[in-house]
């Protein structure tokens, strides 16, 4: 068991965890943000990411212990009072949800993305999903939801 | 609970811890807490200051081994002077892969598709290792070629000598991102010298020696040189493709990487 | 009014999903649940002589077939046991059900439970089944149904031919690859009745099924459907659900069940594997004389839809054409493999492999354009069917192929190809509604409210968009905004029973079951039933109407590597009337990207009955940098019967990618013939690239 200490959408977060929970776990069960998924465990679907210090990670496989002293963002920080931000907004206007389930990831990736570069191509919005599998949507109308955002 | 993870700051209280409880080492996590579950204790290296760095040092540069494959891809110095390195590292799996997933990592997992080692291999990397011995640390640097990793070594840094005109590194997978290779091949040029590097053709990653001298001596002997990397490798059928896929493209690829860094 | 129909509406659920604020089965928590875990076989086929349950700790559970009420789900061959207690017919059947606090913890005595098992021989292959030294899985045999039809005289179609061409064809294991795992939660609420949540197709499948399983009568329980992460025909009201609800039912205790990755690609339910036959004869300028198609389907240890399947893949072999002569033949096997069943595409996606890659060799061979020879063959309403039954439902094909052949695809493909790059064509057809038969009717209700009306169906949105489309012919039959609909979906208490979302119905027949009920509350009543049969074919036909859709593929290959790269799928999609055009795009583009997957690196392989593939690692979905450009068009002839003419096609199209990238694939080579997918690399390695 370890104390960690980080912050979560912004917030100040504190708990004794077990070593071998996932940073995944941790954000669902013990602080309750189910917005971020499990659709693998094994790192390879992109349905769990979160943001790490700035940095898309996949939390299933990321240990909740090592998040001590690190920020980290989910889905649910990104909407400000209730206003949806503008990634999710153009992916509501895109008609890029479809199950929902693959969303929460993609749109975090998308944010990862265009903090880093605000005027993607093509080709690097594709780059930058490339970790995160979709069933439903074929990824045409996602990409066009998050070029929309070009400036 | 199934495991512990301890969280060492130095590579000292790394190695020592690690010697104490048993178990491995975690670098990024993204192999070890993937598909198979640890059942050990980890040493996490994750926390150890001072090796994530990516510096030139004199004729070489020296990549520090905590440092990830985003590290790597946004690297300009790496992507002008030492491209095959940065291709493998742009390349690897994806993006929230990359962002952890680390060089020593990749080099420590003894994979033969760890995409960075055959780059490496290519490119007559060193590897800097941390030991402890007689409770003192110890370091030794050895060619990736030669490289094994004695019991509780840590990868403290690559070295690479900077003198390379050209290398390349090209992957096949069965889908253009978040691909185990399928075959992947390395090739650099020092001078007239050539050197070539497989993986996912064998048991661990593959300097094709005899491939290399016959290029170096000659780059356009294909026939030969084909015919000699064919030996050299030993690939076998498995889920991502079979023998006969893995020589053609091998040989397909020798052919193709060697013209790129040709003079 | 504005006309709603036909317009993009934005999906009502989109936001709440953007937000993460959407609850999916494992997002509930209860306190005091117990985690299931199943202890699975081994081995893929055995006697199950009995079982060893060791000691387990306080406040867990483990119950076998005996604790059962009946050991039987509910389907239409009635043979799947809930758990296996005389015999083990796949790798990781069940054999008893674990309950425990942690997951963790049942995982562990599940792993501790040993079977007594007397191993049998594995039917491992299409061709195990038909060998009759094989073992056999049920007293039959291994064949489970065949399926026979001709029509007219092949022979003398074939002696008439001035061309015939031939082939074998084989297409993989494919799983549905929903991203959200199958599982349900079950508990018991206030009332004492219990409730399952599930992600379903069909909350009524689901708890009709608890209750023939556990003893509890219908009346005390109720289902619902939680937010779905997808289901493509995997998660129709079947099979998983039963489990937590048996803990629940024995315990009392809420009980959650959500499938791992890992068994999810290895016991969940597949796409059939399919390996065919076809001969097809031509006229000189291009008509179809005859043509005789055979399919085998591996349907696994359990036939579960597999019957339905069979029919739907004969029926639509060579159905999209105008032929004299046609002779069918069709079988469905048991192997020790995990269950086939229905599946985004049901069967078409496996024929169009074999018949649309034989039409356009055969294009080839005669030197017509194969979109013209497609024109020359396209079947039309009035016309009979390859079982000899008549089409009396509306068919856009020939102007589906017709406006494909002014699209911006058509043109560079005939006009200016790019360099290096290979085009391919083809057609799919696919039916809606559960076929001859087979009960398919749709009720709905609908209640005037203070601010607008609430309309409540069993229909679940799986990710399709049926809540959207649903309402948007409501409001526009209410003549209400789109905002005054209330949609409550997927329940089954309080909710009349709107048949399972599946085999593209959603759109057609509960759509007519609202306009039903929206003419009666017109009509001046405040509160009403609403109600649909989906029409049944009058004579030789498994399907009343079908949808149509021309696709296009531009691929590139690696000489290098023998990689296939597609580089744009365009389509030209008949429907009927859209609804919601952004959403169609949307279904469209989703199958498409699963047929590609299918096409270039999707399989399960089998080895002594135990899947190769386990997890997302090694199961190749394709990726943002896998799937290319995708377009689409839409050719609207309304089908009068259809909701403002609408006609459904959630499957549509998964059916012509296979044929339409392997066509393209081989206009680069001189010798390539590809006959099975995935696509082997080595074949095209091997080929001689066209000058």
């Amino acid at each position: 068991m370890k104390n960690i200490n980080c912050i979560v959408n912004g917030e100040k977060v504190s708990r004794n965890i077990p070593d071998d929970m996932s940073l995944l776990t941790f954000l669902r069960e013990e602080l309750g943000l189910t917005g971020t998924k499990q659709g693998c465990g094994s790192g390879d679907c992109g349905a769990c990411t979160v943001i790490v210090d700035g940095k898309s990670v996949d939390s299933c496989i990321y240990p909740a212990v090592l998040a001590d002293g690190r920020d980290i963002l989910t889905i649910e920080g990104l909407e400000k009072n209730g206003e949806l931000d503008r990634i999710q907004k153009a992916f509501v206007e895109h008609a890029a949800v479809q199950c929902g389930f693959c969303t929460p990831g993609m749109i975090m990736s998308a944010y990862a993305l265009l903090q880093d570069n605000p005027n993607p191509t093509e080709d690097e919005v594709r780059r930058a999903i490339s970790g995160n599998i979709c069933r439903c949507t074929g990824y045409q109308q996602i990409v066009d939801a998050v070029l929309s955002l070009n400036m | 609970m199934k495991y512990s993870i301890h969280v060492p700051s130095t590579l000292e209280e790394a190695f020592t811890t690690r010697s104490r409880v048993g178990g491995q080492y975690l670098a990024g996590g993204t192999v070890v807490l993937a598909i198979k579950k640890p059942v050990c204790d980890l040493v996490s290296l994750s926390r150890i200051p001072g090796l994530s760095f990516i510096e030139r040092k004199g004729d070489c540069i020296e990549i520090g081994g905590g440092t990830t494959f985003d590290e790597l891809d946004r690297s300009a110095l790496l992507k002008e002077r030492l491209t095959a390195l940065w291709q493998a590292s742009h390349e690897l799996a994806g993006p929230q892969i990359r962002n952890v997933a680390t060089i020593g990592g990749n080099i420590g997992s003894m994979s033969p598709s760890a995409d960075s080692v055959t780059a490496l291999m290519a490119l007559d990397a060193s590897v800097r290792l941390f030991t402890m011995e007689g409770g003192k640390p110890c370091r030794r640097t050895v060619p990736i070629r030669e490289l094994r990793l004695g019991e509780g070594e840590i990868i403290e840094a690559v070295v690479i000598r900077t003198n390379v005109d050209s290398s390349v590194f090209e992957k096949v997978g069965k889908r253009n991102a978040m691909a185990v290779s399928v075959v992947n091949m390395a090739v650099a040029r020092v001078g007239k010298k050539v050197s070539v590097a497989v993986g996912s053709a064998a048991p661990n990653v593959v300097f094709c020696r005899r491939t290399s001298e016959i290029l170096s001596k000659d780059c356009t002997d294909m026939m030969a040189a084909k015919a000699a990397i064919l030996e050299e490798i030993s690939p076998k059928d498995d889920r991502w493709g079979t023998v006969e896929q893995k020589r053609i493209v091998c040989a397909n690829m020798l052919e193709k990487l060697a013209g790129e860094v040709s003079a | 009014m504005k006309n709603i129909i036909g317009t993009s509406v934005f999906r009502s659920d989109a936001p709440d999903k953007a937000r993460g604020r959407s609850v999916f089965a494992d997002d509930l928590m209860i306190p005091g649940t117990l985690h299931v875990s199943l202890a699975r076989a081994r081995v893929a086929h055995a006697i199950l002589k009995g079982v060893k349950v060791p000691p387990i700790p306080d406040g867990c559970f483990v119950f076998t077939a005996k604790d059962l009420h009946s050991n039987l789900i509910p389907s239409i061959m009635n043979e799947q046991p809930v758990l296996a207690s005389e015999r083990i017919r796949c790798h990781g059947e069940p054999f008893a059900i674990v309950a425990a606090p942690t997951k963790e913890l049942a995982d562990s005595i599940a792993d501790s439970i040993e079977p007594e098992l007397e191993v049998l021989g594995t039917v491992d292959s299409i061709a195990d089944a038909l060998d009759p030294s094989k073992p056999a899985l049920f007293e039959k045999g291994n064949v489970c149904s065949t399926f026979h039809s001709e029509k007219g005289d092949v022979d003398r179609g074939f002696r008439e031919s001035f061309l015939t061409v031939e082939g074998d064809f084989e297409t993989p294991t494919q799983i549905h690859g929903f991203l959200e795992p199958e599982g349900a939660v079950t508990f018991i609420d206030e009332d004492g009745k219990m409730m399952i949540v599930a992600s379903t197709q069909y909350a009524f499948g689901d708890l009709r099924e608890a209750s023939a399983v556990t003893g509890r009568p219908q009346s005390e329980i109720r289902a619902m459907a939680a937010t779905v992460g997808g289901a493509f025909g995997g998660k129709d009201g079947y099979y998983v659900s039963v489990f937590p609800a048996v803990v629940t039912h024995l315990t009392g205790k809420p009980a959650k069940y959500i499938y791992s990755r890992e068994e999810n690609i290895r016991y969940g339910m597949k796409r059939h594997k399919s390996i065919s036959h076809a001969k097809v004869g031509f006229s000189k300028d291009g008509r179809i004389l005859a043509a005789d198609c055979s399919i085998l389907l591996d349907t696994g240890a359990y036939a579960v839809l597999g019957t339905s399947v069979l029919k739907l893949a004969m029926e639509v072999f060579c159905g999209a054409y105008d032929i004299p002569n046609v002779r069918l033949d069709g079988k469905l096997l048991y192997t020790n493999h995990a269950p086939g069943s229905a599946m985004k595409g049901f069967g078409a996606p496996q024929s169009a492999m074999a018949f649309e890659n034989l039409l356009n060799r055969a294009a080839s061979k005669l030197g017509i354009d194969p979109v013209q020879i497609r024109i020359i063959n396209a079947i039309h309403k009035g016309q009979k069917n390859s079982m000899g039954g008549v089409h009396e439902h509306e068919i856009g094909l020939e102007e589906a192929l017709l406006k494909f052949r002014e699209s911006d695809f058509y043109r560079e493909m005939t006009q200016h190809p790019e360099k290096d790059c290979g085009y391919g064509i083809a057609v799919g057809m696919k039916s809606s509604g559960l076929g001859k038969f087979v009960p398919d009717t749709c009720h709905v209700t609908i209640r005037k409210t203070g601010g607008g009306y609430i309309v409540r169906t069993s229909i679940v949105d799986l990710g399709q968009g049926s809540r959207t489309t649903l309402s948007q012919i409501a409001a526009q039959a209410l003549g209400v905004p789109f905002e005054a609909i209330d949609m409550q979906m997927g329940c089954t208490d309080g909710n009349p029973d709107s048949g399972s979302t599946a085999a593209s119905r959603s759109t057609y027949v509960c759509g007519n079951a609202i306009l039903d009920a929206a003419r009666k509350i017109r009509e001046g009543a405040d509160e009403a039933t609403g109600s649909c049969a989906f029409p049944e074919p009058k004579d030789e036909a498994v399907h009343a109407f079908f949808a149509f859709l021309v696709q296009g593929a531009k691929v590139k290959t690696d000489p290098v590597t023998g990689k296939t790269d597609v580089l744009w799928m365009h389509s030209t999609t008949d429907a009927g009337r859209i609804i919601n055009p952004a959403l169609l795009d949307g279904q469209v583009f989703g199958g498409i990207s699963m047929s590609i997957g299918m096409t270039l690196s999707e399989q399960i392989r089998y080895r002594d009955g135990k899947a190769l593939e386990n997890g997302m690692g090694n199961y190749i979905i394709p990726t943002a940098l896998d799937v290319p450009k995708l377009t689409n068009e839409f050719v609207e002839k309304p089908e009068e019967s259809g909701p403002f003419g609408a006609k459904g096609m959630a499957e549509l199209p998964t059916v012509a990618v296979a044929p339409a990238i392997t066509t393209a694939v081989c206009s680069l080579y001189e010798d390539l013939e590809i006959n099975s997918i995935p696509i082997d690399r080595t074949a095209v390695l091997k080929s001689r690239r066209k000058r």
